[in-house]
């Protein structure tokens, strides 16, 4: 399965390509020819750039063969949720409100994958506006589950977290306001690293709630998220929420070993405060289990309340997203699909001052978080407490098990990894949440894990649809 | 909260919805409610008034 070209990772790819033994277009025609076949049946991309990802591909193909490779994205067939704006390539944000909107610049982020010399695939499904759930009143249906086709994605980034655990690119781009990354990496199986508030740029990037907007990548593994970080990881004066940091080499911080490193479990999150089920507890502690024979030192942490971190989240959220839509959705409500239009509607209901005291509350739950940190370098969790729903009403989104919010709330980095999978055969999740800035950190542990666990080499049976 | 009092925090913020929008409406604005409540009973002191962080001018 390996030698599939469309399970390769970036890493494997990139490899091949730099060596000449993998042709930039070879790959990129492997993924519009998966793409055409399965997209159909899982509606992972609303917009598929064909031929203008040929002509990336043929340009890449060129300058790596005159000597001029850029680095691991080099010719590397990526997907954007359909929320990054793309010069002179509608960016819809899935709603029939933004049907024609075609953007003058690229992302910052967009453009920075440009330069890196990626390929753009295509532009991948979300949640309306990037909130509300999946939709079936929409211009486009929501992705499928490539591990079962009847489960939901998770999402909002639910076209990047299908198109990653089906093959249809090589890595993708998610955003992440209250999960929108970890959420459909838990539920499709692979790696998505919501990195910390103010290291990737959001320029260009429909906004959902400013203060808790992050862009990060979604990709089959930690160290391909890692790959892509390094090149989207950059100060944005156009982004106020930009950090001006020095950027790590993140590849190079990846390594099995964990000794030294401290890993602390936040239990009560997951056996008492919105328990988790079964089969993800007993993933969890199997995961923690083996960090610890990896040299990890592992223990059971206590933090502030989960329900609190995610009250404040959904308040703010909310609040921001009506600021954000106000003018639109009230004009126009029968624009909006029901499920983002009820959501952001609500945020009218948040007094100016309850908002005000949100974020100072905020402001103690973070440092509460930071003081915590100081005894460990990881904390672990479930990312979502149970494997993919049917579709259904919000109520099977299951957002009473999530274990997202607080790190939007805190801007902490979080990566969410398989850490198994149900006797249904469905992925489980773990994740992993560091400090400020130590992106690099999260990631070693995430990919330190996948290399032991072996978990990294089963992937959904997707069957072809036979041809007519 | 009656229907009448939803529907006038409604109208005050110009937020026109459809019936079968309602329901489900109504509870959100619940746990908007049960939230702010929880926002509201939270101690903040004067000297927290810091603790939001504006966004700093360049240079």
């Amino acid at each position: 399965m390996a030698n599939d070209l469309h399970f390769l990772t970036i890493a494997d790819a990139s490899a091949r390509i730099r060596a000449g033994a993998l042709s930039p277009v070879t790959l990129t025609e492997a993924y519009l020819a998966r793409i055409a076949a399965l997209n159909p049946t899982l509606h992972a991309f609303v917009l598929v750039l064909e031929q203008q990802a040929l002509a990336e591909a043929k340009r890449a193909e060129k300058e790596i063969a005159a000597g001029g490779w850029k680095g691991p994205l080099h010719g590397i067939p990526i997907g954007l949720k359909d929320i990054y704006n793309t010069a002179g390539i509608a960016t819809t944000g899935q709603s029939a409100l933004f049907r024609d909107h075609v953007p003058a610049e690229d992302a910052t982020t967009v453009r920075l994958l440009r330069e890196a010399g990626a390929v753009i695939l295509g532009k991948l499904t979300t949640y309306e506006f990037a909130i509300g759930g999946p939709s079936f009143d929409l211009p486009w249906p929501p992705a499928r589950n490539p591990w079962n086709l009847a489960r939901q994605t998770g999402g909002s980034s639910n076209g990047s977290g299908s198109a990653m655990a089906a093959g249809l690119a090589a890595g993708t781009m998610g955003t992440d306001t209250g999960g929108s990354i970890r959420y459909p990496a838990a539920w499709c199986g692979i790696a998505g690293h919501k990195p910390t508030y103010g290291l990737v740029s959001r320029k260009g990037v429909l906004p959902l709630a400013y203060s808790l907007d992050h862009a990060g990548p979604m990709c089959w593994t930690s160290e391909d998220c890692a790959l892509m970080l390094q090149v989207l990881a950059a100060h944005d004066p156009a982004d106020p929420g930009s950090a001006n940091v020095t950027v790590p080499d993140f590849a190079a911080a990846l390594g099995r070993d964990l000794s030294s490193l401290r890993v602390g479990v936040a239990r009560s999150y997951f056996e008492t405060e919105a328990p988790a089920d079964a089969e993800t507890i007993a993933a969890l502690d199997k995961a923690a289990g083996l960090l610890g024979k990896l040299g990890a030192k592992v223990a059971d942490i206590a933090l502030a309340p989960r329900a609190a971190y995610t009250d404040l989240c959904l308040m703010i959220m909310e609040a921001e997203a009506f600021a954000i839509h106000e003018r639109h959705i009230t004009a126009t409500p029968e624009l909006y699909g029901a499920l983002a239009r009820r959501r952001i509607m609500a945020g009218s209901m948040v007094r100016a001052t309850d908002y005000i005291n949100a974020q100072r509350i905020r402001a103690k739950l973070t440092a509460d978080l930071v003081a915590k940190m100081h005894d460990v370098d990881v904390v672990v969790m479930p990312t979502w407490g149970v494997p993919a729903s049917e579709f259904g009403e919000e109520a099977s989104m299951r957002l009473d098990v999530a274990f997202t919010m607080p790190f939007n709330v805190t801007g902490s980095p979080a990566l969410s990894v398989c850490s198994g999978f149900s006797a249904e055969g469905l992925p489980l999740s773990m994740q992993i949440v560091g400090r400020h800035f130590e992106d690099a950190t999260v990631l070693k542990v995430g990919d330190a894990f996948e290399r032991a666990s072996g978990l990294r080499d089963r992937r959904p049976s997707l069957d072809l649809p036979q041809a007519a | 909260m009656t229907t009448q009092s939803l529907q006038d925090r409604m109208d005050e913020n110009g937020i026109v919805l459809s019936e079968t929008d309602m329901p489900a409406f109504a509870e959100m604005v619940a746990d908007v409610d049960r939230m702010s409540a929880w926002v509201r009973s939270f101690e903040l002191s004067y000297a927290d008034e810091l603790a939001v962080n504006f966004v700093a001018p360049k240079a």
